[in-house]
């Protein structure tokens, strides 16, 4: 089987203004075509980070991301815009479903941005409708569907574009049992019906039920798939440079850390980032 | 496109007030304008058919001394000129200055013979003369003066009046006059040193059959200039000085600049509101909107596209106020166009400065298109910076804190 994703040492560090929240540290992960994959981990272990840089979202401090050969962290925002709009399907959490936009229209935009015309984004949305089993609903704006419709939606609208794989971040999380059991079982046989790669995280247990492969996070780090001891005890601060510099050079780089972080962070925020 | 159209209509009552906004500023700067340059029209007319006309013609140098030496040479040549111009609206006027005498005291006066016929044509003294009448064809040795003139030599209707010039060769002459009519304009200049008779019975007085120190002449306020390179290239050799309104009386002219100047502050003031609503709403739409454009980068669109998403929607608010603004000024200026605007209940009942008391806007063209351009550009310009805004945002930090 090919390889769809392929992360080498992976490492993901926040700032927080000056101070460090290691994030990702060490990723090698294989993602193999047609695979139905979970990731698993307490909150905070780093499965959205995981996600997001996969995703072309955000980029990692070290190590790189393949995604079907091309090294997504070397790309400009503007190539990694085209990336994900050609190979990337997102399904998150909270639906995020553009709410001016009728079920139908979400679907089609996308296809819309890959530049069809109107009439056959129209027909790619009502297919895919078709596909999630919400054919009839297509007109409806979002605000007028329920959690679990809304996510169907998100579904589809992931898979109009075709894309090499869906991201999925705790797709369940906001849905109840049987909601969210159903849209498993939607995910699970479009995956085996349409050979769709997915990569979902999540707490759920039916979701890691239905796993092709379980993948456990713990403080940014693959651990044994039942085991939730990462293999390394080392403090995970080893991998936010800063720590293990010299003092001067320490001094240097935070001096530099902080005029950037000014220069790109607006004051105005309360929750200063840095990615 | 749509979305841009979408996401209006998805949050219209914040759209209609922006807009609102917008059309409620243009507006009342159409309707200023207009009230303004109805104003000054009204104003600038009024002045000019008091006494000085739109253009005057003379004799080099006789409106810095007006004495009779410096009568014109050939009336006939101007007369000729000007009807050949299509000028027919003149009157010939002999000027100078001289005494008015009462029983009791003098006052200087600007003594002017005018024909009472072709007088009307350029100016409306007739209206202006509050006690009496203005002069007629039989009438001589009848005088018309200002009131506070009239006031000061405690004279009255029917009086004699002697009036003390100088003709050409600076030769005192003087007549026994008897007050027909006062003016009673309320405007210093004419009420205060006029003394008006008709002009036969000034050239007989001073003894110049025929001649003439003046000639006043009414042209549309748009064609004087003009009119005055017309006729100064046409009447070339003849000593003469040809001059519009506002180069015998620059501060009139000048007080109108300076008011516009005033109305120009305005606009920017207005400008100033209108981007800093519209920076607001479109800000605050951007940021409540955060997590959406962090969706809309994630699932393919570009930076660039999210920005043009948001100076479109700026667009469409400053086209739509701006049609609207435009409708709703347009109307006002008609309908107050049409009845006119009564400024009486401001100013009480007499007229002041030449202004008469119903005033009628007017829309100038260009002025609406440079307010309109102003309205628009400004409204784009508000949003450039949302867009910069959305377009540096980072879509997993969207997504996550939007
Ligand atoms: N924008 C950020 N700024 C600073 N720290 C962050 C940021 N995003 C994540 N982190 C930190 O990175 C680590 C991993 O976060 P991540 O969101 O990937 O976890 P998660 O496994 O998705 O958790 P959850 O199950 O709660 O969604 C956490 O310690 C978190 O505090
Ligand atoms: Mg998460």
């Amino acid at each position: 089987m090919t390889s769809i994703i392929k992360t080498h040492d992976l490492h993901k560090c926040y700032w927080v203004g000056t101070m460090p929240h290691p994030a990702l540290h060490g990723i090698n992960l294989d993602i193999k075509q047609g695979e139905f994959a979970v990731l698993a981990g307490r909150s905070g272990s780093g499965k959205s980070t995981l996600l997001n840089i996969i995703g072309a979202l955000e980029s990692a401090d070290s190590g790189s991301v393949e995604v079907f050969g091309q090294n997504i962290l070397e790309m400009t925002q503007d190539q990694r815009t085209r990336f994900r709009l050609h190979n990337i399907g997102f399904v998150f959490q909270a639906y995020n479903l553009i709410r001016v936009f009728s079920a139908r229209e979400n679907i089609a935009y996308v296809c819309q941005l890959q530049g069809k015309s109107k009439e056959e984004s129209l027909e790619i949305a009502n297919h895919w409708l078709r596909e999630v089993e919400i054919e009839h609903l297509g007109y409806r704006r979002p605000d007028q569907l329920s959690g679990g419709q809304q996510q169907r939606v998100a579904i589809a609208r992931a898979l109009a574009s075709d894309p090499k794989i869906i991201l999925a971040d705790e797709p369940t999380a906001n849905l109840d049992t049987q909601t969210g059991r159903n849209l498993i079982h939607l995910m699970q046989d479009l995956n085996q019906r349409l050979g769709t790669t997915f990569l979902i995280s999540s707490h759920d247990p039916d979701v890691k039920e239905a796993a092709s492969r379980l993948i456990k996070l713990a403080d940014g780090q693959i651990v044994d798939e039942w085991s939730t001891i990462p293999k390394t005890p080392t403090s995970i601060y080893s991998d936010c440079p800063v720590q293990n510099m010299p003092f001067g050079e320490r001094v240097q780089f935070m001096i530099k850390r902080l005029i950037r972080w000014r220069r790109i962070r607006k004051p105005s925020k309360k929750n200063r980032r840095r990615s | 496109m749509a979305v841009a159209l979408r996401n209006l209509l998805g949050h219209l009552p914040r759209t209609l007030l922006t807009v609102g906004a917008i059309a409620v500023g243009l507006a009342s700067l159409i309707f200023l304008w207009s009230f303004n340059e109805g104003l000054h029209q009204n104003m600038l007319g009024n002045f000019q058919r008091a006494i000085i006309g739109s253009v005057q013609i003379h004799h080099e140098g006789f409106f810095q001394q007006p004495e009779l030496s410096g009568y014109i040479r050939n009336p006939q040549k101007v007369t000729e000129v000007l009807e050949k111009n299509g000028l027919n609206d003149f009157s010939r006027r002999l000027e100078s200055f001289g005494l008015a005498a009462s029983d009791e005291t003098t006052e200087g006066v600007m003594l002017i013979g005018m024909d009472p016929i072709t007088e009307p044509r350029v100016t409306e003294l007739e209206k202006r003369i509050g006690i009496g009448r203005f002069l007629q064809p039989e009438d001589s040795y009848s005088l018309i003066l200002g009131a506070t003139t009239a006031n000061n030599l405690r004279v009255k209707l029917g009086d004699q009046v002697i009036i003390v010039g100088y003709d050409r060769y600076g030769v005192m002459v003087a007549e026994s006059f008897t007050l027909i009519g006062i003016i009673t304009s309320g405007e210093m200049g004419l009420d205060r040193g006029m003394a008006l008779t008709s002009l036969e019975t000034l050239q007989e007085m001073v003894d110049m059959p025929g001649q003439v120190t003046t000639f006043a002449i009414n042209i549309p306020q748009k064609s004087i200039d003009k009119s005055v390179s017309a006729l100064k290239a046409q009447l070339l050799d003849e000593s003469l000085e040809i001059m519009p309104w506002h180069v015998m009386f620059p501060v009139m002219k000048e007080w109108v600049t300076l008011h516009n100047g005033f109305l120009y502050l305005f606009i920017g003031v207005v400008l100033f509101i209108v981007v800093a609503g519209e920076l607001n709403t479109l800000l605050l739409s951007m940021l409540e909107r955060t997590r959406e454009f962090g969706v809309f980068m994630a699932i393919g669109t570009t930076r660039q596209e999210v920005a043009a998403l948001l100076i479109t929607e700026a667009l469409f608010i400053g086209i739509l106020g701006t049609i609207t603004g435009l409708i709703l000024g347009l109307i006002t200026v008609l309908l107050t166009g049409v009845t006119g605007i009564d400024l009486s209940i401001l100013l009480g009942s007499t007229s002041r400065f030449y202004v008469d008391p119903l005033i009628y806007p007017q829309l100038e063209l260009d002025r609406l298109g440079i307010t309109i351009s102003a309205i628009l550009i400004a409204s784009v310009a508000a949003g450039l910076y949302p867009a910069w805004r959305a377009s540096l945002l980072q879509p997993a930090e969207a997504i996550r804190n939007g």
